[in-house]
């Protein structure tokens, strides 16, 4: 009778193992992404629709079946600015099932992170610093570097001032953050304006979260100059400009702003003072933005109306375009099971030349070079909106011009 | 016959000996144990002086040229901003010198963000208005290893600032 009971014990445990296995589903094929971001102040209104964006198209990528059946997970950590917690969080995500790419938004956790992710031979994307052109290795820049965009508008300028018959050559000045990212252009493209016989004013730096810039500003003016290149990430360069226009400078000086200059929204705070300010950027903004197809992500997600879609929300689109580009290529290299890091890093090797649906230009990533692309637009700012000016424009390398 | 059956066993409990003496020459000696330590170990939570005073970790038995992470330990209804419940949240870190010394100090934004709590303005400046220290306690640290793994913990106690005279 024992011996019964412990026979139909057996047979019962069977078959809820046969049952539970037959109905487990096969275990999801899942890569990782992982953005080591600022969630909050001023680099917030890069990172947060930035990695948006991002999501939502691996969400869009996902939804169709992802690439080859290989699903994208993505993971957001908010660093708040401080490089020991991103240090902490890529630590604790590298051993991510499949952590294939890391996006440091922010210099200085990019090159904390460095090291790391260069040992674990993953993936690293970093804004626009040109040292990871000058030194080729596993870190990746979003667009073309900070240097080079600057090097275009040097060309910009000097067009500008012929165009408007000036006699003799245009002075520039420059003003951004006292920190890395801030005197990152002018590695380079201080040396290209030289080549280019524009004298440059000695360079204004002041600290993130200063109030009032009109000291800066003023030493500028005193130098006579005609164009100043404005950095940071907004709202400091509406806030920069503000003070100028309260200066009454913007009558009479050109003011230009990077990549991270004055968004849709910016303006429609500042519109007065920002008008006829120039925006050298990587990736198509205002009504370009707006209007483009994809940006339809941006309501389907639930992010909002799309006339308060934050046009980063494209460059975010562009990371995960690149990842997906890249991972068919790996897939296809190595399959899933042999995928890593390492084949990933082949894969974005072999990018030269993609088109991402028009939102930047080709991509330049090769076996000898980390440039995202090599084209620029400039935009300004007219009747409070942010219009195109020219189409994309190749940079020159301003990063061969300096000693890194 | 019993000589025989002696020395067998005499002979196999020799061959049983002898594999771990001649195994014990392919393991490396031991590696020393990873430690780390905290200068001060006590710290006033008094804003701005917290700034000035700095919070130091160091050291030693770790790999060389490795990683060093510093994590502290949320206690349970400790919420911080940017970290998961659960979380530990990184705080410091250093790179292991070539003897495996490894030396990491709080940086300011550690102190804002996690000590204190702080919210930033959209310039990027600490809002002081959304000052919020951690409760005053004694806090787990970890110190892990990015490249050996190894874990070393001590305690970092945070106190309530002396009352002003």
């Amino acid at each position: 009778m024992k011996m019964r009971k412990i026979f139909c014990g057996i047979i019962v445990l069977a078959f809820i193992g046969f049952i539970g296995a037959i109905q487990s589903p096969a275990a999801e094929k899942e890569v990782t992404y992982l953005s080591l971001a600022d969630y909050t102040a001023a680099i917030a209104g890069l990172n947060v629709p930035g990695d948006m964006g991002t999501e939502d198209y691996f969400k869009e990528l996902n939804a169709k079946g992802g690439v080859d059946g290989v699903k994208v997970k993505f993971i957001g950590v908010d660093t708040r600015y401080d490089v020991a917690r991103g240090v902490s969080a890529y630590k604790r995500y590298r051993t991510a099932p499949k952590l294939l790419v890391a996006n440091a938004i922010g210099t200085p956790i990019g090159k904390a992170v460095a090291p790391l992710a260069t040992k674990d031979k993953i993936v690293q994307l970093v804004p626009g610093d040109g040292e990871f052109q000058a030194h080729i290795g596993r870190i990746f820049v979003w667009g073309p570097t900070y240097q080079d965009a600057f090097a275009a508008t040097v060309d910009w300028l000097l067009a500008d001032w012929k165009k408007k018959g000036k006699p003799g050559m245009p002075k520039l000045g420059y003003i951004s953050w006292d920190s890395a990212y801030g005197k990152e252009p002018l590695r380079g493209g201080k040396e290209y304006a030289e080549k280019m016989g524009v004298t440059m004013a000695p360079p204004e730096f002041f600290p993130a979260g200063a109030l009032d810039h009109t000291v800066y500003l003023a030493r500028l003016a005193k130098a006579e100059v005609n164009y100043i290149f404005v950095g940071g990430v907004d709202p400091t360069p509406t806030n920069v400009i503000r003070d100028a226009h309260k200066l009454g400078l913007t009558k009479t000086i050109q003011f230009f702003c990077d990549y991270w200059g004055p968004t849709s929204l910016g303006v429609r705070l500042h519109p007065e003072a920002l008008e006829g300010t120039v925006i050298v950027s990587y990736y198509i903004r205002g009504d370009d933005a707006r209007k483009h197809p994809l940006a339809n992500l941006w309501t389907k997600y639930g992010r909002g109306k799309l006339e308060d879609m934050n046009e980063v929300y494209t460059i975010g689109m562009l990371w995960a375009m690149t990842f997906e580009e890249a991972l068919k290529i790996a897939l296809k290299q190595v399959g899933y099971k042999k995928l890593d890091g390492e084949a990933m890093y082949q894969a974005y090797q072999k990018l030269t030349g993609l088109e991402r649906a028009g939102l930047q230009g080709p991509c330049a990533y090769s076996p000898t070079s980390r440039r995202g692309s090599w084209e620029v637009r400039f935009y300004q700012v007219r009747g409070g909106k942010i219009n195109s000016i020219s189409g994309w424009i190749k940079t020159p390398d301003a990063v061969s011009l300096h000693k890194f | 016959m019993k000589y025989i059956k002696k020395t067998i066993i005499v002979l196999s409990l020799l061959m049983f000996l002898l594999t771990f003496v001649a195994c014990s020459t392919l393991f490396p000696p031991p590696k020393p144990k990873a430690t780390v330590a905290v200068t001060p170990e006590k710290v006033e939570l008094a804003f701005p002086g917290i700034l000035r005073v700095p919070i130091v970790f160091t050291g030693t038995g770790w790999a060389p040229k490795e990683m060093v992470v510093v994590d502290m330990v949320l206690p349970q209804g400790v919420e911080m901003k940017g970290v998961n419940p659960g979380e530990d949240v990184g705080i410091a870190y250093g790179e292991a010198d070539d003897a495996g010394n490894f030396k990491g100090e709080v940086p300011a934004t550690a102190k804002l963000n996690t000590i204190f709590r702080v919210g930033w303005t959209p310039i990027l400046a600490p809002d002081p208005k959304t000052l919020n220290p951690i409760p005053p306690g004694v806090y787990k640290i970890k110190a892990s290893g990015a490249d050996s793994g190894a874990l070393a913990t001590t305690t970092l106690e945070f106190v309530k600032p002396a009352p002003k005279q």
